[in-house]
């Protein structure tokens, strides 16, 4: 008579194959879920970096302080792309002197982070200088 | 030994064998998904309680951004930033102190307490620096020294 008792080995290693696969999917959802922290993490560092580049090239007195407190050498007529190096993104900086009659100067500020070709944070505005000082 | 027992044998093992395997797989893939789930969980409490002291002290600068009201100074812990309220008449200080950042409101003239202050939120450390009318925020966050930093420019 055959014995029907228990499970074969065939029917383990099956068995346990199928569960390895959803083990497999767990696993790559984990690393799925630090990857998504570590972006969120490094989308929250960009903003505040964006948001205080602004802060500091709206609030000093002149652009060329204002980029002199940034450690960046200011170009000659102060417009240009600038860049600033961060540990896990790069800070980019477009200034342009917009055209107008004004007394003084009025600058268009363009300001990104990005990493790796995606843009994680960015801030368009603008200064006005009454007296340029640079 | 019999053939048939011998076979019977070696199955009997080899299945305790992929069963052992198998519990330890398992074992570590809950221990790593435990471990993965409290990394996470950390980082993200002390992210946010960074961000909480960086935005509570950004919107206490902007709330009382009046003429030589917002100064950093030195106390007994350390950089402390000083606002000056009705006048002058009292001060808040809000400063760093044994793993946390603390709010005390006080009379003129007089030195902020840990007894007197509202803790705001925990923090591995916190340090701010004045340069002109802008005023450097360092909120360090974590075990691993993480920090968040950021400038908010005073307006008058």
């Amino acid at each position: 008579m055959k014995n029907n008792k228990g499970f074969t080995l065939v029917e383990v290693i099956i068995a346990i194959a199928a569960l390895g696969v959803i083990c497999a999917v767990l696993l790559k959802l984990f690393v799925l879920a630090g990857d998504t922290n570590k972006h969120a993490g490094n989308m929250q560092e960009a903003q505040l970096a964006v948001t205080s580049v602004t802060e500091v090239l709206t609030s000093e007195d002149s652009m060329q302080e204002a980029l002199d407190y940034l450690g960046l050498d200011a170009k000659d007529d102060i417009a240009g792309s600038y860049t600033l190096q961060k540990d896990s993104f790069t800070v980019g900086i477009d200034i342009m002197k917009k055209d107008g009659s004004y007394p003084g100067t009025l600058y268009s500020l363009d300001i990104r982070a990005h990493s790796g070709g995606n843009e994680l944070a960015a801030i368009s505005t603008a200064r006005y200088v009454k007296e340029d000082a640079s | 030994m019999h053939p048939r027992s011998k076979v019977f044998a070696i199955e009997s093992i080899t299945v305790m064998l992929v069963m052992i395997i198998f519990a330890l797989v398992t074992f570590l893939v809950i221990n790593g998904g435990s471990s993965a789930y409290n990394t996470i969980i950390d980082d993200k409490l002390n992210t946010e309680n960074a961000r909480v002291a960086y935005s509570y002290i950004n919107m206490k600068i902007r709330q009382n951004d009046a003429a030589g009201c917002i100064d950093v100074v030195e106390t007994a812990f350390g950089d402390t930033l000083k606002i000056d309220i009705e006048d002058g008449e009292y001060c808040t200080y809000i400063f760093f102190s044994d793993g946390a950042l603390y709010e005390c409101v006080t009379s003129a003239g007089m030195p902020p307490a840990v007894s007197a202050a509202n803790k705001i939120t925990a923090l591995s450390g916190f340090s701010l620096q004045r340069s002109g009318n802008l005023i450097s925020i360092s909120c360090i966050c974590g075990k691993d020294g993480k920090t968040m930093e950021g400038t908010v420019g005073l307006r008058t």
